[in-house]
């Protein structure tokens, strides 16, 4: 992880700080430090730290709102995958009780289909909103692809004509195109 | 408020404590004011002010610490608790043995615990991180309010401090009660986080299952450290109080069950929850009131409501403030939970009697119910001296009457339980599974029936004789049993379906389904120790006197030799320690040193250091020194023979590595492929090889006048029921106390016996009864007694347990009845729309198996 410039900034200072009282601590100690002096030492690191904490505790932006509706239906996903995850591993639990014997092929199956049947209405509910379903990843691919094919295709917007990318008026229409 | 000018570290110690509370205070308010206001920045600046206040807390830490490796006795904490002979590693733990320390100690933990908890949720539950920090916080509050109010350790002498300080109780130097009170604090204070998320999930009507997810590891981590903080203490009381024993069920050490039981419950709980979304109020209610047992339990081991050999003494205006705090948070709690209860409630039922989830229903009642049965009778003497004016005494025999049958009921469903599927099992599949686990236990109790005489011991269950040693050492095989069973097949499922090895299958399973299986090794270390317990009933001891060197006795097949007394001395202590040879069937066995120590500062207190021979590991022989004259060099012993009592540290060392795999790092499971095979064999074998080490070193641990074997059967059974109230040992009866005030007692037995006829058991038992009465009457009381008399508001003590058990177990076997017949329908209807829908493979059953590959 990159270290931002305040970030290596303040590791410093706290680094010189913490490297003066060890100096200063062992200097008292007439260079010859006890137990004593290894607590004092890390007394004020802790000390620092209490610093460091209370300052980006005053320095957050207190004004900063919650995004509450976004949150929400966020919130609702967050439980509905959480409920698939669960209802993976029950599959999972009961695929593996029935190899332990536990369970009989028949009983397992049945309760397998339970969960199967509620993991796909999860599935179903977490697509997205404009009902597009699970077959329809490949098309939605392909769409996208040819979007963007035709923008850089660089399409008339008066009349829809596929144009050259370095054109600048439209070979169909003649009018100008956007750049 | 301490003189802050009288000493430097006390001045900016009270400093620290004052910014800690107005920090953390600003922490609890700007957490909640955060989520109501919807003002992220105010949250962020709550999570930064609670690891301030960590940070300061590690602050106070040093300084208190400073100033004991410093001799600053300035500070009257440091004074009471330490001296200059003192070695620095008990400076250092002094730090919690005292009073005021042991509460700083408090909030010094729970600001680590809540630092981390917070450090790594944070993100995950951003929305209720603020009402966690609240939570936490305000607990704080209440114990920095304590410290700065009454408990300051950091107070300073108004007068000229002392030169010397007091020194610390000789009792807790000792290495075990070194580790023993932070591991119990940890295990305590451990349970605020739990309770913090879950009060965050109420407050914040996140209720669905991600917090329980979160919390479960931060339940699990203090459970452990609780479970290791009761067997130190076992350890403790064995290796230093010379009792012979390892748990009498002393106020202190229950505070520290109670909560565990109720933690073990939620930690069985949580999985229905997981799995089938049910119990989600049950689950609230664990946590919180986990939570609230801990602090019942510091209440408890600080105010002086209980008598204990290592509560910290009475205090009342302590006691007065506990319980507003404990009556706030109950209230709050509960409040919330009835706020919530539309939220709370379960969609789904118990399909059938003979399932998983009815198993853990049914564990979960019966530690709840243990747990409920300790409280009880823990508080029985202070209920009977409110209720009658006269305070009982409370011994073992009570709590064995009623935990016995528990632990077995327990140690049953740990070996039925995971023989049962989730939902459902078939009898056809229930005979399979239970066959090998019955037939196994039914060839081991028969074995040891036919021949081994000493196993058909019979023993009080509840009200009857039984055969309790043999149906325990049943029950274990049966757990040994199911245990095996689960790991062998799970094992060859695995093999099938990698096609690696045995053993890397074995380990591949145990870490793929690390909560699964760990919680079967911890099962399995339960059981192990369940058969060291059975020891206790097998133990054997004889006290004697010897008046010069070269005399000899003899205990079983042990003969011991006694070779005088050795005087040495360090700056801390006189130490005299007695030399005894012992051979064991005629040949030479071992050297025992079993000593006393006594300390020259502070209370100048004696302790008994007893010898412990550990070298037959299915057997110890342990010494202990009574007493001794310098000059005559006669000297007193007690020895005891402890059969099976190393499987109880030994239990342990397999539960602290069952508890290890549950926490074991989903990350480092990338080293657990098949592949790395060898390497996981490794590992399996170092944690194998870790918890051999942990049942304990095998070298040994250098620790009056009346043969009490000699006396009538009626005055043993006397000395066995009164308890010795020297005030200097921990209420032992006057059959196990080595002082000399027991001996008076024992001789004043005898002379109340003198001239009694004692040729029928009914005369015996009227000889008994006038004892008893004139102990009674000579003491005002029955705290003479180690049973209270069998009265009528005495009985209440068994049966007020029994009675709420059998009542609990009608309700609940209505309520689950409905629920599995309710439970039986929604299911059938869910299987009918499935066959429907099973005909019709969409997309979505590819998408679905895609996903169930990616799980392992």
């Amino acid at each position: 992880m990159m270290r931002t410039r305040g970030e290596t900034i303040l590791t410093l200072i706290a680094t010189i700080l913490v490297a003066a009282f060890v100096v200063l601590v062992l200097w008292l100690y007439r260079w010859r430090p006890t137990l004593g002096a290894v607590f004092l030492v890390f007394g004020w690191m802790s000390l620092l730290a209490t610093a460091y904490f209370l300052a980006r505790a005053v320095s957050v932006d207190f004004g900063r709102r919650d995004v509450g509706e976004a949150a929400l239906s966020d919130d609702h996903r967050a439980e509905l995958e959480r409920e698939k995850k669960l209802l993976l591993k029950a599959i999972k639990e009961a695929e593996f009780d029935r190899e332990l014997h536990k369970l009989d092929a028949g009983e397992a199956d049945s309760i397998i289909q339970g969960y199967r049947a509620r993991a796909i209405e999860i599935l179903r509910a977490l697509e997205p909103a404009d009902g597009k379903a699970a077959k329809d990843y490949g098309s939605l691919i392909e769409a996208e692809l040819a979007k963007r094919l035709a923008a850089e295709k660089h399409i008339c917007a008066a009349c829809g004509k596929a144009n050259d990318d370095d054109a600048a008026f439209c070979k169909g229409c003649g009018k100008k195109l956007s750049a | 408020m301490a003189p802050l000018s009288a000493s430097p570290v006390a001045a900016l110690g009270t400093i620290v404590l004052y910014v800690a509370f107005v920090v953390v205070a600003y922490a609890a308010v700007a957490g909640i004011l955060g989520h109501r206001l919807r003002r992220p920045g105010l949250v962020d600046s709550a999570v930064h002010a609670s690891w301030a206040w960590a940070a300061l807390m590690c602050v106070a830490t040093c300084l208190i610490i400073y100033a004991f490796v410093s001799h600053d006795f300035r500070l009257k904490y440091v004074a009471h608790y330490s001296d200059t002979t003192m070695p620095t590693f008990y400076l250092l733990t002094a730090y919690w043995g005292g009073l005021d320390g042991s509460l700083m100690f408090w909030v010094w933990v729970l600001s680590l615990f809540s630092a981390a908890a917070v450090l790594v949720n944070r993100r995950r539950h951003r929305d209720m991180i603020g009402y966690v920090v609240a939570t936490v916080g305000v607990v704080a509050v209440f114990f920095l309010a304590l410290l700065l109010y009454s408990k300051n350790p950091f107070q300073t002498f108004l007068t000229a401090p002392p030169s010397e300080g007091r020194g610390m109780n000789p009792l807790l130097q000792n290495y075990w009660m070194v580790i023993h009170p932070p591991s119990l604090y940890v295990g305590y204070v451990g349970m605020t986080v739990p309770f913090a998320f879950c009060i965050a999930a109420l407050a914040s009507g996140r209720l669905d299952d991600s917090w329980l997810y979160s919390v479960r590891t931060w339940v699990m981590i203090p459970w452990f450290f609780l479970s290791f903080g009761l067997i130190l203490g076992g350890l403790w009381a064995y290796e230093e109080q010379g009792w012979g024993g390892y748990w009498a069920w002393d106020a202190v050490e229950n505070a520290g069950l109670i909560p565990w039981f109720t933690a073990t419950a939620f930690l069985h709980s949580t999985m229905i929850q997981e799995r089938r979304g049910m119990l989600k109020t049950w689950n609230v209610m664990l946590v919180v009131i986990t939570f609230f047992l801990t602090i019942f339990g510091t209440f408890m081991t600080r105010s002086g409501v209980v008598q204990s050999v290592h509560a910290f003494g009475q205090d009342n205006e302590l006691a007065l403030l506990f319980l507003v705090f404990m009556s706030v948070m109950l209230v709050v709690s509960f409040g919330l939970i009835l706020y919530r209860l539309p939220a709370l409630r379960s969609p789904h039922l118990f399909d059938s009697f003979l399932s998983r989830e009815f198993s853990f229903l049914m564990n979960n009642i019966a530690l709840l119910t243990c747990g409920f049965a300790v409280l009880f009778i823990t508080m029985w003497p202070t209920i009977s001296e409110y209720a009658l004016g006269a305070r009982v005494t409370v011994g073992p025999p009570v709590y064995n009457r009623f935990m016995a049958p528990m632990g077995l009921f327990l140690l049953l469903l740990m070996g039925a339980g995971p023989l049962l599927a989730w939902r459902q099992t078939s009898p056809r599949r229930l005979a399979e599974q239970f066959l090998f686990p019955t037939a196994f236990a039914v060839v081991v109790m028969g074995a040891l029936g036919l021949l081994v005489p000493a196993a058909r011991k019979t023993s009080g269950l509840l009200f009857v004789e039984l055969p309790l040693a043999l149906f325990t050492f049943g029950l274990v095989a049966f757990v040994l049993a199911t245990i095996a069973q689960e790991f062998w097949r799970g094992t060859a499922v695995r093999r099938r379906q990698t096609g690696a090895d045995w053993l890397t299958s074995l380990v591949g399973v145990t870490f793929a389904k690390r909560r699964k299986y760990g919680g079967y090794l911890v099962h399995l270390g339960i059981a192990v120790m369940f058969f060291g317990f059975v020891g206790q009933m097998y133990d054997r001891d004889r006290q004697v006197t010897v008046d010069r060197p070269g005399a000899t006795w003899r205990l079983g097949s042990y003969d011991f030799l006694y070779q005088g007394i050795e005087v040495t001395s360090n700056p801390n202590r006189d130490m005299f320690t007695a030399k005894v040879k012992v051979s064991h069937e005629g040949q030479p066995f071992a050297d025992a040193e079993p000593a006393r120590w006594k300390y020259k500062v502070g209370t100048q207190e004696t302790t008994n250091e007893v010898a412990i021979i550990r070298s037959q590991f299915v057997q110890d022989v342990y010494l202990v020194l009574n007493g001794f004259d310098g000059r005559s060099q006669q000297a007193n012993f007690t020895v005891y023979l402890k059969p099976l009592v190393n499987f109880v540290w030994i239990g342990f060392g397999i539960l602290a590595m069952g508890t290890f795999v549950c926490l074991f790092p989903a990350g480092l499971l990338a080293l657990l492929k098949p592949r790395r095979g060898a390497a996981a064999a490794l590992l399996l074998l170092m944690l194998a090889a870790g918890s051999a080490r942990a049942g304990g070193p095998h070298e040994p641990v250098v620790g009056g006048s009346d043969d009490r074997a000699s006396a009538p059967a009626v005055a043993q059974k006397l000395y066995h029921d009164l308890v010795c109230l020297c005030g200097g040992c921990a209420r032992e009866t006057l059959w196990d106390c080595p002082c000399g005030f027991a001996a008076q007692e024992r001789e004043r037995v005898l002379a109340l016996l003198a001239g009694k006829d004692l040729s029928t058991p009914d005369k015996e038992r009227a000889a008994y009864d006038l004892v008893v009465v004139s102990f009674v009457s000579r003491y005002g009381g029955q705290q003479v007694l180690r049973v209270p008399l069998d009265n009528a508001f005495n009985r209440l003590t068994w049966l007020l347990p029994i009675l709420a058990l059998c009542g609990g177990a009608v309700l609940v076997g209505f309520a689950v009845r409905t629920w599995v017949r309710r439970g039986q329908k929604v299911a059938a209807d869910a299987r009918a729309g499935a066959d429907v829908r099973k005909s019709a493979r969409t997309a979505y059953d590819d998408k679905l198996d895609e996903e169930l590959d990616d799980e392992d």
